[in-house]
């Protein structure tokens, strides 16, 4: 009994600890990024910004390259890909987290993929 | 003893049909605030909401009354933040315009 | 009460009547700003040549497209719109009988502001005004016979400099200034406005496609697409952005779209009119 209480209180913490900047994502975590920030129906990133090996990507946004050393703190990160109008109320990228064209599971996976450019 | 057992009987065979009466209920009140919402979007609408409002649709007309509420709750979302930007933009278009 | 008061109480009233919002509307301020606007972004592009979109501002794609000039796939159409427009009705009448100049060399007048109806009325809706005062069916308004004749009007009018007209009237100028506020508010799930992609980004490409200028954006209509395979009328562009952007479009020659044109064409004013032409 007393075992299993233990137990319990590890995965508690386990849990608490994975607040999403501490844990590694895994490879699937990776890849389903990738296919979310690739596909016209979700994030269609390719749209305006050149990334990775996607092909006939667009000019409208800068590259979007070294990230881990541009963006150290993940949460700035996710909150441009959530709501850049918060940033620069005239870009025109789309608010993919406040207009809910992506969940934040999706956003979270996209931002595991981003930072492996 | 009988009639209570009966009466047992009975409520039990009513509870799963009470709860689709709830979530048919649930259903229809979200969906209600979701279309009148995405009407005050007015020419500011958006394709997904229409597109989530009639998947909701006929999800009840399935009798599926569990995944049309879910349906009419995404609606319902997105038809808020339609509204939001309709109201937003009336104040803020300009700030772009050419010549103000 | 003396006259004096009398006319000072009029002059009060009809400034009262005009809506605080059309203060400072200038369209022809706009249209200057607009122009230069244009200019500074594309300083070696020849005004003139924004009626073609995307092809004045890229090379490789003007060559493509000129190459393909020489049989261009609108011309059956604008020989049946030809047909059509001169085609009498049952009552024996035909088309010349509801326009200026009997129709002929007058597409770079339209939209304009009818200030007994007080509404914006464009080419296409004029030709259905017209079918309809002559007992026919109207047409629909996108594509199809519609977009033939209206063809057919604009390459009777080929060159002839766009000549949108507000009148003095403040329901003309609301029209306008609707339709500009339309052109500029953001729309959609994806948040853009119009001016997002013509305005702030021409010249770029979004995925495969090369935005073009707002400046000369309606001159070459109604337009043959290849995704489309056949013309399509301004108004059916107008909804294909509306929906790319996930914003439900209105309908063709709803008055939304109508002062939207009338906005649009009014910034075009005094390029040429070089519909129907092609498009990707
Ligand atoms: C319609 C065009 C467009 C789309 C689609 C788009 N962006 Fe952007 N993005 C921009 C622009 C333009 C900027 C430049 C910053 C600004 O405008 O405020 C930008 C900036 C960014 C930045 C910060 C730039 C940097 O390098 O520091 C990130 C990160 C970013 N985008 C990620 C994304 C992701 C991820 C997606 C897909 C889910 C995406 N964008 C889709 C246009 C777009
Ligand atoms: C997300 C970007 C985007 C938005 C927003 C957008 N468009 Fe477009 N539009 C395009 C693309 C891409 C094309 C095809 C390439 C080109 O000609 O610009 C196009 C083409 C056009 C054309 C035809 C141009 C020609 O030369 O034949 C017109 C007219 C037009 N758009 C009007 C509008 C209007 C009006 C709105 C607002 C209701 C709008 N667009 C919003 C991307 C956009």
């Amino acid at each position: 009994m007393r075992k299993r209480l233990i137990y319990v209180g590890l995965a508690t913490l386990a849990l608490s600890a994975m607040s999403a900047s501490v844990v590694a994502a895994s490879q699937a975590d990776i890849d389903r990024g990738k296919e979310l920030a690739f596909s016209r129906k979700d994030g269609n990133c390719l749209a305006c910004h050149k990334m990775d090996d996607g092909k006939l990507t667009g000019t409208i946004g800068p590259e979007l390259a070294n990230m881990k050393t541009r963006y150290p703190d993940r949460n700035v990160l996710f909150k441009r890909v959530w709501d850049e109008t918060q940033f620069n109320p005239q870009t025109v990228m789309p608010p993919f987290g406040r207009h809910s064209i992506l969940s934040k599971e999706e956003i979270n996976r996209i931002i595991d993929y981003l930072y492996t450019l | 003893m009988k009639t209570i057992l009966m009466l047992g009987l009975s409520l039990s065979l009513l509870a799963p049909l009470s709860a689709q009466a709830g979530a048919k209920e649930d259903f229809q009140k979200i969906y209600s605030e979701a279309k009148s919402t995405h009407d005050e979007a007015g020419n500011f609408k958006w394709t997904t909401t229409a597109s989530r409002l009639s998947a909701a649709r006929s999800a009840a007309d399935d009798g599926k009354y569990e995944k049309a509420k879910e349906l009419a709750k995404q609606a319902l979302q997105l038809a808020k933040e339609s509204v939001a930007q309709r109201k937003n933009q009336a104040k803020v278009w300009q700030n772009a315009a050419i010549g103000g | 009460m003396p006259r004096a008061a009398k006319t000072i109480l009029v002059i009060i009233g009809a400034v009262l009547v005009i809506p605080s919002v059309l203060a400072g509307v200038n369209p022809e301020a706009d249209r200057k700003a607009a122009v230069e606007y244009f200019k500074q972004m594309f300083p070696k592009v020849p005004l003139k040549e924004f009626v073609n979109g995307q092809y004045a501002l890229d090379a490789d794609r003007r060559a493509q497209w000129q190459s393909l000039q020489d049989f261009p796939p609108y011309e059956f159409a604008v020989a049946e719109g030809k047909e059509m427009f001169e085609t009498p009705f049952a009552n024996g009448k035909t088309y010349a009988s509801c326009f200026e100049n009997g129709g002929i060399g007058i597409r770079q007048n339209y939209p304009y502001f009818d200030e007994d109806k007080k509404e914006v009325i464009t080419l296409e809706l004029a030709i259905n005004q017209c079918r309809e005062a002559n007992g026919e069916k109207p047409l629909k308004y996108k594509k199809g016979d519609i977009a033939s004749i209206s063809a057919y009007m604009a390459s009777t009018s080929d060159g002839k400099p766009f000549n949108i007209r507000i009148p003095d009237d403040p329901a003309a100028l609301a029209a306008y200034q609707n339709g500009k506020k339309f052109y500029y508010s953001r729309r959609g799930q994806l948040n853009f406005s119009c001016a997002s992609c013509h305005v702030k980004n021409p010249g770029k490409w979004i995925r495969a496609d090369l935005l073009s200028p707002a400046l000369g954006q309606p001159s070459n209509f109604p337009v043959h697409r290849s995704k489309w395979g056949e013309l399509g009328t301004l108004h059916r562009r107008f909804a294909g952005c509306n929906k790319n952007v996930r914003a439900k479009p209105l309908p063709a020659q709803s008055t939304e779209y109508r002062d939207l044109e009338y906005f649009l064409t009014y910034m075009s004013n005094g390029l040429p009119v070089v519909g129907p032409s092609t498009r990707p």
